[in-house]
């Protein structure tokens, strides 16, 4: 199940500061509140399973280890972290080789499941309906190098585009993207 | 190299997604620094992929893996702390007990090295002393097998750590020398050629002038920070060194090369904060081309 953050960012930021003392109960809350979004993320990455925990167990030893180079003033907690399993779990896949799932496979109308908490099933609806709206070639450009990890290069090998066109297509999508989540209030 | 704004946004936002090159496109910091649209570009486009995350079928993590994870934190520190210390392990193997045990049957004879048969008379202590002695140097041995196969599983496991967090640190960095830039310097200077050496105009590309430059020191998480250097006006193509002084004495912080127009940056990250109070640029030849002295604060509303 995916979550967004219900906590002010100070909340998040003396939360994080705790983890940098070495609270473990801090470590578990923050578990608690961002494993199921960053495991959904691996999972989606390079499958569920043994390397999906793999990663994700990386991910929070690795903020046990540097908590103190967040900083808030720069991004959100969320940002940060998506950027430490999203590094994690390429490594994983380059270990591996593993082939990516289209993204269409987890965009059937935008729908989210009854079981998602309201906060989490608004946002998720949200990054949903925009990816939706976007061109099917930018999403695909999108689902290759942010799912699925490729570089620019290698995506334009598997698309079959030259790079300046995913290099063009992925600026664009995440303008878009960028500029509908901003109307809405989900960038600061 | 002459590049459109929209190529510069399609470079930095592969950078804010972390699949581009670890070191900085050249002119692309200095851009950065000039072009508040592309400073925002990159931070929104970081903060749109963590929200993109929240697009993907949600999967529970496993149970037990918040359990496993919390377990993993005090077994690491103290793996790290044995591989440390490995002569604890052995002087643990050292203070084996050294008691004989349970006294048994002794042997009435032993056979020589000519094959003779006599009859020992021997104490039980003796045999009991004689069987510790033999139990002792086999754990010994044992022991020291096994903590060797021990400690280099540890180095292993502490390297494959090290090398890994390494990674997700150059990448972090990355993504935070673009960042960075969005807060005032702590530190700056501008960079003018010495007095004493009249004859520097001449270094200069033809028609750019005397060379100049700005340094910023930047404040960055966790003490480190980035000491930024751009200048104008050097020999095209030619390698440069910036160097610092700090107490009187300077050190070499990085070099550069100058491109077709005589321009060149560098961005120098550092760990914990040095009083530096003078930047230079030097040529290979070490003659100090620009000059100039840190002083606190931005040089103007950004430091620009």
């Amino acid at each position: 199940m995916s979550s967004i953050p219900s906590r002010s960012p100070q909340e998040e930021e003396e939360l994080v500061r705790r983890i940098a003392l070495r609270d473990e109960r801090a470590l578990a809350e923050l578990y608690d509140r961002y494993a199921p979004l960053l495991y959904s993320l691996a999972a989606r990455m390079v499958g569920e399973g043994e390397t999906a925990e793999e990663v994700l167990q990386d991910v929070f030893l690795s903020v046990w280890r540097s908590a103190g180079s967040w900083d808030a003033s720069r991004s959100s907690l969320r940002a940060w972290l998506v950027a430490i399993t999203r590094h994690r779990a390429i490594d994983a896949l380059r270990r591996r080789e593993r082939p990516a799932v289209p993204l269409a496979a987890d965009l059937p109308s935008g729908a989210v499941g009854p079981d998602e908490a309201a906060l989490s099933a608004v946002l998720s609806q949200e990054v949903r309906a925009a990816l939706a709206e976007l061109p099917p070639e930018f999403r695909q450009v999108l689902d290759t190098v942010y799912f699925a990890g490729l570089t620019h290069r290698e995506a334009a090998e598997r698309l079959g585009i030259s790079q300046g066109t995913v290099k063009s297509r992925l600026r664009l999508a995440l303008e878009r993207l960028g500029r509908r989540l901003s109307a809405r209030g989900y960038l600061r | 190299m002459n590049r459109t704004h929209q190529e510069i946004q399609e470079e930095l936002t592969l950078w804010a997604l972390g699949i581009a090159p670890d070191a900085p496109l050249p002119g692309l910091a200095e851009h950065l620094a000039n072009c508040g649209e592309c400073r925002r570009l990159v931070r929104e486009v970081y903060e749109t992929t963590g929200l993109l995350a929240s697009a993907v079928k949600p999967v529970p993590p496993p149970e037990g893996l918040k359990e496993k994870i919390l377990g993993r934190l005090g077994t690491e520190g103290q793996e790290v702390q044995q591989a440390g210390r490995s002569s604890t392990s052995v002087d643990r193997i050292h203070s084996l007990p050294r008691e004989p045990g349970p006294r048994g049957p002794l042997p009435a004879s032993h056979k020589t090295k000519r094959g003779q048969t006599e009859a020992v008379r021997r104490t039980p202590w003796t045999w009991l002393w004689g069987a510790a002695a033999a139990i002792f140097v086999f754990g010994l041995l044992w022991g020291n097998i096994s903590l060797n196969r021990k400690v280099q599983r540890q180095e292993e496991e502490i390297t494959a750590w090290v090398e890994r967090y390494e990674a997700d640190f150059r990448w972090l960095r990355s993504a935070e020398y673009l960042l960075v830039q969005e807060s005032e310097p702590a530190f700056s200077a501008l960079l003018a050629a010495p007095a004493e050496i009249p004859d520097i105009a001449p270094v200069g590309a033809p028609g750019s002038g005397a060379p100049t430059g700005k340094a910023t020191i930047y404040t960055a998480y966790d003490d480190r920070f980035y000491l930024i250097v751009w200048v104008s006006g050097l020999l095209p193509g030619a390698t440069y060194e910036v160097w610092a002084e700090s107490a009187g004495a300077a050190s070499r912080i990085a070099s550069f090369a100058v491109d077709e127009r005589g321009s060149g940056s560098v961005a120098s990250p550092s760990e914990g904060q040095v009083a530096w109070t003078r930047v230079e640029v030097r040529g290979i030849d070490e003659t100090v081309v620009l000059r100039g002295e840190l002083r606190p604060g931005g040089l103007g509303p950004r430091g620009w």
